[in-house]
């Protein structure tokens, strides 16, 4: 499929589930124009991109949330470009359990009190305020959403605390 | 192991200052560099890691969000930070051709030979993430690396074109700076080659073969003609390879002048601190250059502690 530029109805589903599910103000999206491929959505700066280019482009700007179609799945470069927008459906964890997820093993939620309730989707998991990786909430698991690579690059003795050498 | 530095010695050892100095140094561990990546969103200051975790670092100049760290290459290419975009690794002499060049927010930039994204995503700081800059690089698993280093690093404002610089159809003057960081011999990266010890015969490929060479002159021309058609009139273009060889380096842009008189050097305008540590470009080796070639410089490990690299500042 190649890349286009989301119809305005479509623009408008993507920035309300951005603003209900993680209370990203619609705003931010102002200056942005957001493309469709493939696998996933891609945003770029208003105006870079059209369709009439005929370059073989490998990409357009930054995927923010990946899937074919909705529910779509936020990524750490949604994350990472909108983290101090982002008012709901951060989740602090230990740094035991964000050891557990960046090492793609999965938390049993429904014997966790924090975890109890969450309603299912995805959500952003952070260590210290920072933001590590996404989960998915299922019936009874916190899914690990952390890439094999990643999980991999990140070797067997990660820390996340250290104390004064 | 030391290599075997005779046909360097035969080369440069006229052209290099303080030549001894310089074979030892080649010796000598390269620090690992890391840079602050400054435009992601996550509350964070790379000092204030180095600082709590009890690392010895050093940051070589006061102007540039840049430091050096010592140790093993895994424990920083391992680390959650570098996997979350907060700061990229890559060598100190890898900024320069982007301060050269002056990326400004708003501005249309290309960047001909982009993998693997370190200077690209330097690059897109500088323009705030925004204007337009597009990436060429024609290797596909060059390109996964540009991808993955450019989206770690949350670069949008990007588009990654899949081929050589010379075959983008973007109509003349299209862009306001280019940025031409050409393929060469990498001889200014013989240092990692030596800490790695296992690429001796790349390294002696590279150094020994001139039908290599010869076919690096060449794609070398038709990317700076490829770039100098795609400059708007006024336009920065800055050229810049890794390696020591005056005929990719000053002779590439001598030619380059005579083809397009309407072309000049300019100069690179680092700061102070920075450019007492360069050295200026040769203006003659086997034959006399254009004097202006003095306005490009020379980054020798010796006297600026990182790889081997040379920066040329044209505008059209």
């Amino acid at each position: 499929m190649s890349p286009k530029l989301l119809s305005n109805e479509d623009r408008h589903e993507v920035i309300t589930y951005a603003e209900t599910r993680y209370g990203v103000n619609p705003s931010v999206w102002k200056n942005l124009d957001l493309i469709k491929r493939k696998e996933g959505v891609w945003l770029i700066p208003k105006g870079v991109w059209s369709e009439e280019e005929d370059h073989l482009w490998e990409s357009t700007g930054l995927r923010v949330l990946s899937g074919k179609s909705f529910p779509y799945k936020i990524t750490m470069s949604f994350v990472q470009t909108f983290f101090p927008e982002i008012m709901k459906n951060k989740i602090e964890v230990t740094e035991l359990e964000a050891l557990t997820f960046l090492r793609r093993m999965n938390i049993d939620s429904e014997g966790h009190k924090d975890f109890q309730g969450l309603t299912k989707g995805y959500y952003i998991f952070c260590f210290e305020g920072k933001p590590l990786g996404i989960a998915l909430k299922t019936d009874r698991e916190l899914v690990s959403q952390v890439p094999k690579s990643f999980a991999a690059q990140l070797g067997k003795n990660l820390k996340l605390k250290f104390g004064d050498k | 192991m030391s290599l075997d530095w005779s046909l360097f010695k035969d080369r440069y050892q006229d052209i290099i200052p303080e030549f001894d100095l310089f074979l030892k140094k080649l010796e000598e561990p390269l620090p690992i560099g890391l840079r602050e990546a400054v435009f992601h969103q996550i509350p964070y200051k790379l000092e204030e890691k180095l600082t709590r975790e009890g690392e010895e670092f050093n940051k070589p100049f006061d102007d540039l969000p840049f430091y050096e760290v010592f140790g093993e290459r895994k424990r920083w290419g391992g680390d959650i930070d570098h996997h979350l975009g907060l700061y990229f690794m890559q060598a100190l002499s890898s900024l320069l051709p982007v301060i050269a060049l002056g990326p400004k927010k708003g501005e249309v930039i290309l960047d001909m030979c982009a993998a693997p994204g370190g200077k690209s995503g330097f690059l897109a700081e500088k323009m705030e993430n925004s204007g337009k800059l597009v990436c060429c690089e024609p290797d596909l698993n060059r390109r996964r690396v540009l991808k993955a280093n450019l989206s770690r690093l949350g670069v949008f404002n990007c588009l990654i074109f899949a081929g050589k610089g010379q075959e983008l159809s973007f109509s003349s003057g299209s862009f306001d700076k280019i940025l031409l960081d050409g393929p060469c011999s990498s001889e200014g990266t013989f240092r990692h080659e030596v800490l790695k010890g296992k690429k001796r015969r790349e390294v002696n490929y590279m150094t020994y073969n001139e039908a290599f060479r010869k076919r690096l002159h060449i794609e070398q021309a038709e990317l700076l003609d490829k770039a100098y058609d795609l400059l708007k009139p006024g336009g920065v273009l800055v050229y810049s390879t890794c390696t020591y060889d005056p005929d990719e380096n000053e002779g590439a842009i001598d030619s380059f002048l005579k083809r397009h008189p309407d072309c000049s050097l300019k100069d690179l305008e680092f700061s102070k601190e920075v450019d007492e540590k360069l050295r200026p470009g040769l203006t003659h080796y086997k034959s006399p250059y254009d004097p202006s070639l003095s306005l490009t410089r020379r980054v020798y490990p010796h006297i600026f502690n990182s790889i081997g690299f040379y920066v040329a500042k044209i505008v059209k």
